[in-house]
């Protein structure tokens, strides 16, 4: 069986750890050559090794997606070292848990915004750069259930995510007809370090779990499988769609 | 020291918190206006206490962690 991403080069930001980290691994083991991106070093090393160890191929891009001349060199980290870029994918975002609007602290709404929103934005603006060089490339930019529902832990994390949303909208309608796919994906709750230091006791990790509808969380490799059909040509006619991946949360809170 | 100790708590108390306190050392300095002496400490003994710390810190948990983390940072400040 041929490998889904054979001779593609993608970035995965947010590669340390949970969803990032399984996307970067399964692309490389589909074919890709791999930016794994993340400003966790120590996380991103071990993605790089896993990959290694598996005979893909990789690269280190220890970088903050809010810092535009660290993401530019990210980029070009990946147009140097593997030719081109065809995939990005925008995992990287914190979850700082906050009170209500009227106690939310600004300095953690900048944090989340700088990372969550504005590093979407800049990895969109100079992935998108390289692509239109090399004849387009897929983008799929990873939003959530929060940012369509008022539900959640955060409302600067609900918020970047709606952001996403609409960025990825934007970004669809400004490059489609030039070659570059943009989507997202929007899971519910995962299995991942982030969601479990959200919940802040295992208690609510649990609660939250035995209320969802499959009675469990989705792991990070069933986002990772609507990201890698997204990326790759098999969604060669899908372009400016948030790919809902949350058990049927949503689906079961409307009805 | 005492934004240092506001840092920890927080990070204790907040996984998302304690990335940006783990691997943005530099927005935390900028945001608090941490001396160089605070953000030595912050990239060395917090840094490394906070990498230990399990996910999340349980609740009944918080306070006692918060309270090693201020003798730690007391320490070593000075």
């Amino acid at each position: 069986m041929p490998e889904r991403l054979e001779g593609k080069v993608a970035i995965v930001t947010g590669a340390a750890s949970g969803i990032g980290r399984t996307t970067a691994i399964r692309f490389a083991a589909e074919g890709a050559k791999v930016v794994a991106a993340d400003r966790n070093r120590p996380g991103a090393e071990q993605t790089v090794a896993t990959i290694s160890a598996a005979g893909g191929e990789a690269a280190l891009a220890q970088m903050d997606t809010s810092k535009a001349d660290q993401v530019e060199a990210m980029v070009e980290l990946a147009v140097t070292q593997f030719g081109k870029l065809d995939i990005l994918i925008n995992a990287a975002a914190i979850l700082i848990v906050t009170p209500p609007i009227a106690e939310h602290s600004e300095r953690d709404w900048d944090m989340m915004m700088a990372v969550n929103l504005k590093g979407v934005f800049l990895c969109c603006k100079y992935g998108i750069r390289a692509m239109l060089k090399g004849g387009g490339g897929s983008i799929v930019n990873i939003a959530s259930g929060s940012g369509i529902q008022g539900t959640g832990r955060s409302t600067a994390y609900g918020v970047t995510k709606a952001g996403v949303i609409h960025l990825t909208t934007m970004a669809s309608e400004q490059y489609t007809p030039q070659g570059i796919r943009v989507n997202t994906v929007s899971p519910g709750p995962v299995d991942t370090p982030q969601f479990r230091g959200s919940a802040q006791s295992t208690a609510v990790f649990e609660e939250n779990r035995t209320k969802h509808p499959m009675a469990r969380l989705a792991q990070p490799d069933e986002i990772t499988n609507a990201l890698l059909f997204l990326a790759s040509d098999e969604a060669s006619y899908v372009s400016g769609q948030n790919l809902i991946v949350d058990g049927g949360q949503i689906a079961g809170a409307v009805y | 020291m005492d934004k240092l100790i506001e840092i920890a708590n927080q990070a204790i108390a907040d996984y998302g918190f304690r990335q940006v306190a783990l691997w943005s050392p530099g927005d935390a300095v900028e945001r608090w206006g941490l001396s160089p002496a605070e953000e030595a400490v912050l990239t060395g003994a917090v840094h490394d206490a906070l990498a230990a710390l399990p996910v999340p810190v349980e609740p009944a948990d918080v306070p006692a962690e918060q309270a090693r983390f201020a003798g730690l940072i007391k320490a070593a400040l000075g």
